[in-house]
């Protein structure tokens, strides 16, 4: 590797500690992890069933980040006014809130109890300790990544093909369908990859909103706390399969995004 | 067919304009970087609503601020061309092209005789099944044009579309726009900053200025005696009227033979040469040896123009303005020219273009 020039040398080392500050963690849990008994920690049935169900909320919470977020990040993107000046960071908030914070606001939304949540209860549908919670509470935190990811990629690509295809005919419903949408497939898939993985993660809100009942609202994360008590072994090793599918994550939108420049270029 | 009428104000660009294009006539529009030229198209295209105003294609009435009518741009049927030829990339240049007849509720098939039709009426019937990023900027742009064709526009509107293309993708392309805008009997209006469009594409031009039209007026018309700074700097330009002679050449009218490099036009068509002064070498005696275009001229005026000297000849024999050129003040010290000098200009073949108009 060679040096860029001007760079002085003795940033290196503070370059490097940070390195070792994200990875050595990593590493002393990777020793830690007991590899013989592995396959059988992350499948015993406890374990099957949180990681089922992280597989399944995280799906269904991108699902609803997609239904709900596609249309807003371009509906931000193409606007100017102030009402879009308010809701992006309104829409960012989630990003930083403490996910705690967010449960304990979702509880007094859609809880029993809850501004939103005591007419749903009249109504017979019951949202707070349930799975459907675990999925608000995952949609809830990782729907900003989606937007941002996205409002991004569609600010940058401007409206200029949208203009030609109106110019060629096509009313709105078709230019979203038949252009905005297809154009914008790169971007969608990196924000769907990133509110999955951040989906997958999901432990404080989830905890707060949904609490923490085995097959219906335990997922994995959640699983991984209750476990360290108990079965650190077991934990040690359900951590390790978390590790692996977030840098399953990173690397596959990584690689998008290099792919993406180099096409630009 | 259809005309177009526009009369377009726009407060927040300081825009307020009026000019209609018949059916049929290529309308130039041209004017400085933020003269308001594409804000223009973009309330004839039904992108932009202006503050007031009113667009009519035909008997269609598409804007009228005053009855509160605005119909959308995807039901105005105006076509748009732009610089970039924005070819949908997740499309093959046939389905690019096929996409405004399937808008049109044309069955894929249809769609399809369309889209090929008109690739072939561009030139680009082989790159049908090719994908928009394997493609040139001057072959996008021909696919491009068929796009904006196939949709059967009543009105295309064109905004620069031959900036950004290189030297040689240039000329063909306006070859092509010349022979589709000739063709049909639909209006255009064609936003450019070269003379060369201009004098090859446009029936008539409006000079905008500061989102204000100055003038209007057939092209060579206001070429040739330009009232508005825009019209003069743009033709800033040497021109030469003439006819092309058996030789090749373009036979002035003042008897003047001006030869260029490349691509030779029929036998008699009326053409003009374009050259730049910084292209001209002043000579006080008759230059010998390399080929050379060379006039003898009387010399009208001296001004300084940057770091040199423009050298103005008197009008030409049919009355367009005097042939100019830039030399360096030290040649013009050597030189010790003063008005009423006659001198020699000569152009090299390769730096005079000549078009047909």
């Amino acid at each position: 590797m060679t040096r860029p020039a001007g760079l002085p040398r003795w940033l290196y080392i503070p370059a490097a500690v940070g390195v070792m500050f994200v990875g050595l963690p990593l590493v002393a849990m990777g020793l830690k992890v007991d590899w013989p008994n592995f396959i059988g920690l992350i499948t015993s049935p406890s374990s099957r069933t949180a990681l089922l169900l992280s597989l399944r909320t995280a799906t269904a919470s991108t699902a609803l980040c997609l239904v709900l977020g596609v249309p807003l990040a371009l509906v931000l993107a193409r606007s100017e006014g102030r009402p879009a000046r308010l809701v992006r960071p309104l829409i960012l908030l989630p990003l930083v809130l403490p996910p705690v914070v967010g449960g304990i606001a979702l509880l007094y939304a859609f809880g029993r109890l809850g501004l939103l949540g005591r007419y749903l209860d009249a109504a017979g549908i019951h949202i707070a300790f349930s799975t459907t919670a675990v999925v608000l509470a995952q949609a809830f935190v990782s729907l900003p990544f989606l937007v941002t990811a996205l409002e991004g990629a569609a600010r940058s690509a401007g409206s200029r093909y949208e203009d030609v295809a109106a110019t060629l005919g096509a009313r709105p419903t078709a230019v979203w369908w038949r252009v905005s949408l297809p154009l914008l497939a790169p971007g969608l898939i990196s924000g769907a990859v990133l509110a999955f993985a951040r989906a997958l993660g999901e432990f404080g809100a989830t905890l707060t909103f949904a609490g923490s009942r085995q097959g219906v609202t335990r997922t994995l994360p959640l699983e991984i706390y209750v476990e360290r008590e108990t079965d650190v072994d077991a934990a040690v090793a359900l951590s390790m399969l978390l590790v692996v599918v977030a840098a399953v994550v990173v690397l596959a939108v990584g690689a998008r995004r290099l792919r993406a420049s180099e096409s630009q270029g | 067919m259809t005309g177009v009428q526009v009369r377009a104000r726009v407060g927040r660009r300081d825009v307020d304009v009026e000019f209609e294009a018949a059916a049929g006539e290529v309308l130039a529009l041209i004017g400085a970087n933020g003269a308001g030229k594409s804000t223009v198209l973009h309330v004839v295209a039904g992108l932009l609503r202006p503050d007031t105003g009113s667009v009519r294609s035909g008997t269609r009435v598409l804007t009228d601020t005053a009855a509160g009518i605005f119909v959308p741009a995807h039901a105005r049927r105006i076509g748009l061309l732009l610089q970039d030829a924005l070819l949908f990339p997740h499309l093959s240049v046939v389905d690019n092209v096929a996409f405004g007849p399937r808008r049109r509720r044309r069955g894929r098939r249809v769609a399809h005789q369309t889209a090929r039709y008109w690739l072939e009426q561009v030139d680009a019937a082989e790159l049908a099944d090719r994908a928009p990023r394997e493609l040139s900027g001057g072959q996008a742009q021909r696919v491009a044009i068929a796009r904006a064709l196939a949709a059967d526009p009543d009105v295309l509107l064109l905004d620069e579309p031959l900036a950004g293309l290189d030297v040689a993708a240039v000329s063909a392309i306006r070859t092509l726009l010349r022979q589709t805008l000739a063709r049909d009997d639909r209006a255009a209006v064609l936003v450019t900053h070269d003379l060369v469009d201009v004098l090859t594409l446009a029936d008539r031009v409006l000079v905008m200025e500061a989102g204000r039209l100055v003038e209007a007026g057939d092209a060579a018309h206001v070429l040739a005696a330009p009232r508005s700074m825009f019209a003069a700097r743009i033709a800033g330009v040497n021109l030469v009227n003439g006819t092309i002679g058996a030789d090749g050449a373009l036979h002035a009218t003042d008897g003047g033979r001006w030869h260029a490099a490349g691509d030779r036009l029929a036998g008699g068509v009326r053409a003009v040469a374009v050259f730049s002064p910084s292209a001209v070498a002043v000579f006080r005696d008759t230059p010998h040896g390399s080929p050379r275009n060379t006039v003898t001229v009387t010399v009208a005026e001296l001004d300084t123009s940057g770091a040199g000297v423009r050298v103005r000849a008197t009008a030409q024999a049919d009355g367009a303005p005097g042939l100019a050129a830039d030399v360096t003040a030290a040649a013009a010290a050597e030189l010790r020219l003063v008005a009423g000098d006659r001198v020699t200009f000569a152009v090299k073949a390769h730096e005079v273009a000549i078009h047909p108009v």
